[in-house]
């Protein structure tokens, strides 16, 4: 019996010493696991193969070109008459009335998704090479894909993020990172991934910075209480990532740790992407405005009124150090920082209009590929704003187009289809 | 009275429970491969359902008078079968609420002291359940399906103090003096009552269902291992090692759910889960939605059941190419992620043995 007794004695102790072993914090007043809660639960990447490094020297691609989201291209000498050579039709289905994604493209061809929720890779010469379809997402794919070395990395409507070899459409990971995912995904130097992602049952969001080859999370930011479909702009001299939400906020945060530089209320709901031109961010928003903010503490440094509310993203002459902005009254307009009269103004497209332009530098012509009239995209002096061609599409430009290498991309709404064009000379 | 409670919950509580044998998708046992063919259909199970009912609650009655326990024992082996029959055809049938019932009433089967070994498997369940329950995710309270009333400190001394409750007094179940042993007892049953608004009606009925004799023990009942024969010994012996088959086999079982169907499952498996299932023809490519849906924190990130309703779900309707799941699993304290992978899901061998360990 005193066996008994002391073998139950010293397995107890044994067991408080493993309990407070387990849980050293058990007499203090810090909790042994910060609480979870419904708007942070945890990231589960799902892993199908572990692509190749990215390889060094490796050029990406991304929305609006770059990191300062400029919007911007480069091609040969404008001839002033580009041939159209293929067109997919019925690719966007007219699911929903909001802005469809544009193209990303490289060497081997262009990758594209649709309204629809079908996200493609097409050669050069018009050939589906090919297909993913993303599982219920009732609107598709909002945001342009971003080409990281081996990869292509997109984020869908239905809230997942997808990676996928680029050569053959297999999956390397997928990352069910919230509700949904409007934004588009920019590329860091690195080749780390960053992008924005909101809830559908709420009205919230957070940035989220990736390993492009694993989809693990480097750092999740704050959450934004308010949806967002704006993609992150990039300044590399302050490490700073700027972006609007719906509420009509202005965001900065520290690109190497998510930490909130910091944010402003703009007046509006942003819901383009900003610019980023010298030491401002510049952006568009339902106020009817484009502001321009000092990036190291967000004040406002320049403000115009545009037409009508806008969700497109500006354009930038970065030699010329001019901004082009289309807003939602069809209103293209040229502003320079520090000016507060736009340099021109001109009607070009319909009420409604959704897209961003394109500014093109060919040659030593300065040129603008936008959307205009109803169902056209136009190529326009960008000094005047003058219209040097025109071209139905057959359905609403609602993206950007898209050039490279001379090759022009054109995803139209439903009716329309998906368009390459030569753009200029070799 | 815990085929009753059962059925009540199969019929009524527990909406899943009808559920997913009424729109006709089967998840097998590991030990019950092509359980697809030989179920029966939803109105039989009902009706086997209403049979454990109505006879365990004839043999809760039969069971009072002496001179009636011989049907009683008929009648609670027709219930028995019964049971089984319904409890067999879905592994998400798995729980510790029909565990523990199965093991006692083998116990009243093949046991000669049936009271001795009773209590003694008794408190064997809540050991071993307090063994699970060292781990991060019990004692932070991460682990809790619902959150409780309590939370913060008062939760995480809870938890410690359950763990003290089903590790060291357990064994208070076993003295020969009454006071102690219905001391113990009413801590039990604290337990089960404070848990009803977590875990819901059912779980605690059916440990009051099995602990209700322990009260009523006379003083002076020692459980007398000297006495006992290999009809007493063999039972716990082989709980015991069922306990640790898991342990050894599948360390990570909570998270993996390989061995699970052999031991105690508690509350050390909160899993956080993530899907791909991806049908490939040619150079295209869908990825279809997972079909595991309202399930509880037990089951709904177990691969055999992702396995089997991606199958049943859509390998009827595809035609060539090959369909492959990608599952990865985590607890929420814990950022190691298990991933469990098969790459035809249509076409390929069954990926779990006997056990659900994974191929």
């Amino acid at each position: 019996m005193r066996a008994v007794r002391a073998l139950w004695i010293a397995w107890t102790l044994l067991v408080v010493a493993a309990l407070l072993a387990l849980n050293p914090k058990l007499f203090s007043a810090s909790p042994l696991v910060e609480p979870a809660s419904p708007e942070r639960e945890p990231l589960v990447v799902i892993p199908w193969r572990v692509p190749p490094p990215v390889a060094a020297g490796s050029v990406p691609s991304m929305f609006r070109s770059d990191g300062v989201r400029s919007g911007a291209a480069e091609s040969g000498p404008w001839t002033g008459k580009p041939r159209r050579q293929w067109r997919i039709d019925d690719f966007n289905q007219g699911i929903h009335s909001a802005s469809k994604a544009s193209a990303a493209a490289d060497e081997t061809g262009i990758y594209l998704g649709s309204d629809a929720g079908l996200f493609v890779k097409i050669s050069w010469e018009g050939e589906r090479l090919w297909s993913w379809r993303v599982a219920r997402s009732q609107r598709g794919i909002h945001s342009t894909a971003a080409l990281v070395g081996d990869l292509v990395i997109m984020g869908a409507y239905n809230g997942r993020v997808f990676a996928l070899e680029k050569s053959t459409g297999q999956p390397a990971w997928v990352l069910p990172a919230w509700g949904a995912i409007g934004a588009s995904p920019l590329v860091l130097a690195g080749g780390d991934v960053q992008l924005n992602v909101e809830s559908t049952r709420t009205l919230d969001g957070f940035p989220l910075r990736l390993d492009p080859r694993t989809g693990e999370t480097r750092w999740r930011g704050e959450n934004l209480r308010e949806q967002t479909h704006s993609s992150s702009a990039y300044d590399a001299r302050r490490d700073l990532l700027v972006f609007g939400t719906n509420r009509g906020e202005l965001w900065a945060v520290a690109g190497d740790s998510g930490r909130v530089v910091w944010k402003i209320f703009a007046g509006g709901e942003i819901k383009s992407t900003p610019v980023i031109v010298g030491d401002r961010a510049c952006v568009t928003s339902w106020k009817a405005e484009f502001i321009c903010v000092d990036l190291e503490d967000g004040s406002v440094i320049d403000r115009w009124e545009l037409s009508q509310h806008s969700q497109g993203s500006a354009a930038l002459d970065r030699e010329g150090g001019v901004l082009y902005v289309l807003d939602g009254g069809g209103e293209l307009a040229a502003f320079k920082p520090d000016k507060p009269e736009p340099l021109w103004r001109r009607s070009v497209a319909e009420r409604g209009s959704l897209a961003s332009p394109l500014f093109v530098r060919a040659g030593q012509r300065r040129l603008l590929v936008t959307a205009c009239r109803t169902t056209h995209w136009c190529v326009l002096d960008a000094g005047d704003g003058r219209e040097l061609f025109a071209a139905d599409g057959g359905g609403r430009l609602t993206g950007a187009p898209v050039l490279h290498g001379g090759r022009l991309v054109l995803s139209f709404d439903f009716p329309g289809g998906i368009e390459r064009w030569n753009f200029s000379a070799p | 009275m815990t085929h009753v409670l059962t059925g009540l919950y199969w019929e009524g509580g527990g909406a899943m429970a009808g559920a997913f044998l009424r729109e006709g998708s089967r998840v097998c046992w590991s030990f019950l491969p092509g359980c697809e063919g030989w179920a029966p259909s939803f109105a039989m199970t009902q009706a086997l359902a209403v049979l454990m009912i109505l006879c365990g609650a004839a043999a809760t009655v039969l069971f009072v008078f002496r001179r009636t326990s011989g049907i009683a024992a008929l009648v609670l082996g027709a219930a028995v079968v019964a049971k089984l029959a319904v409890f067999l055809q879905d592994y998400r049938f798995m729980g510790n609420y029909h565990y523990m019932p199965f093991w006692m009433l083998a116990v009243f089967a093949f046991a000669s002291r049936r009271l001795e070994v009773g209590v003694v498997m008794l408190g064997l369940f809540y050991f071993f359940a307090g063994l699970l329950k060292f781990n991060v995710e019990w004692l932070s309270g991460a682990a809790m399906i619902r959150p409780p009333v309590i939370s913060g400190k008062l939760l995480e001394w809870a938890t410690a103090l359950v763990v003290v409750l089903e590790c060291v007094l357990v064994f208070g179940l076993w003295s020969s003096r009454r006071r102690l042993r219905r001391a113990v007892w009413l801590a039990f049953a604290a337990f089960h009552l404070f848990s009803w608004h977590i875990v819901g009606f059912f779980y605690p009925l059916v440990m009051f269902a099995m602990l209700a004799f322990v009260w009523f023990l006379p003083s002076g009942t020692v459980v007398n291992w000297r006495t006992w024969g290999v009809r007493d010994w063999a039972l716990p012996a082989l709980f015991v090692i069922a306990q640790l088959i898991p342990a050894f086999l599948f360390p990570r079982s909570a998270v993996t759910g390989e061995g699970r169907l052999l031991a105690l499952n508690m509350f050390d498996a909160k899993t956080v889960c993530q899907s791909s299932l991806v049908w490939e023809k040619g150079s295209e490519r869908v990825e279809f939605p997972s079909r595991v849906e309202g399930l509880g924190v037990r089951l709904h990130c177990d691969p055999q059941v992702h396995w089997a309703l991606a199958r049943s779900a859509y390998c009827p309707h595809l035609e060539g190419g090959r369909l492959g799941l990608v599952l990865a699993t985590r607890l929420t304290t814990d950022a190691r992620v298990d991933v469990f992978r098969a790459d035809d899901l249509c076409g390929g061998q069954r990926p779990f043995d006997l056990l659900g360990g994974w191929q």
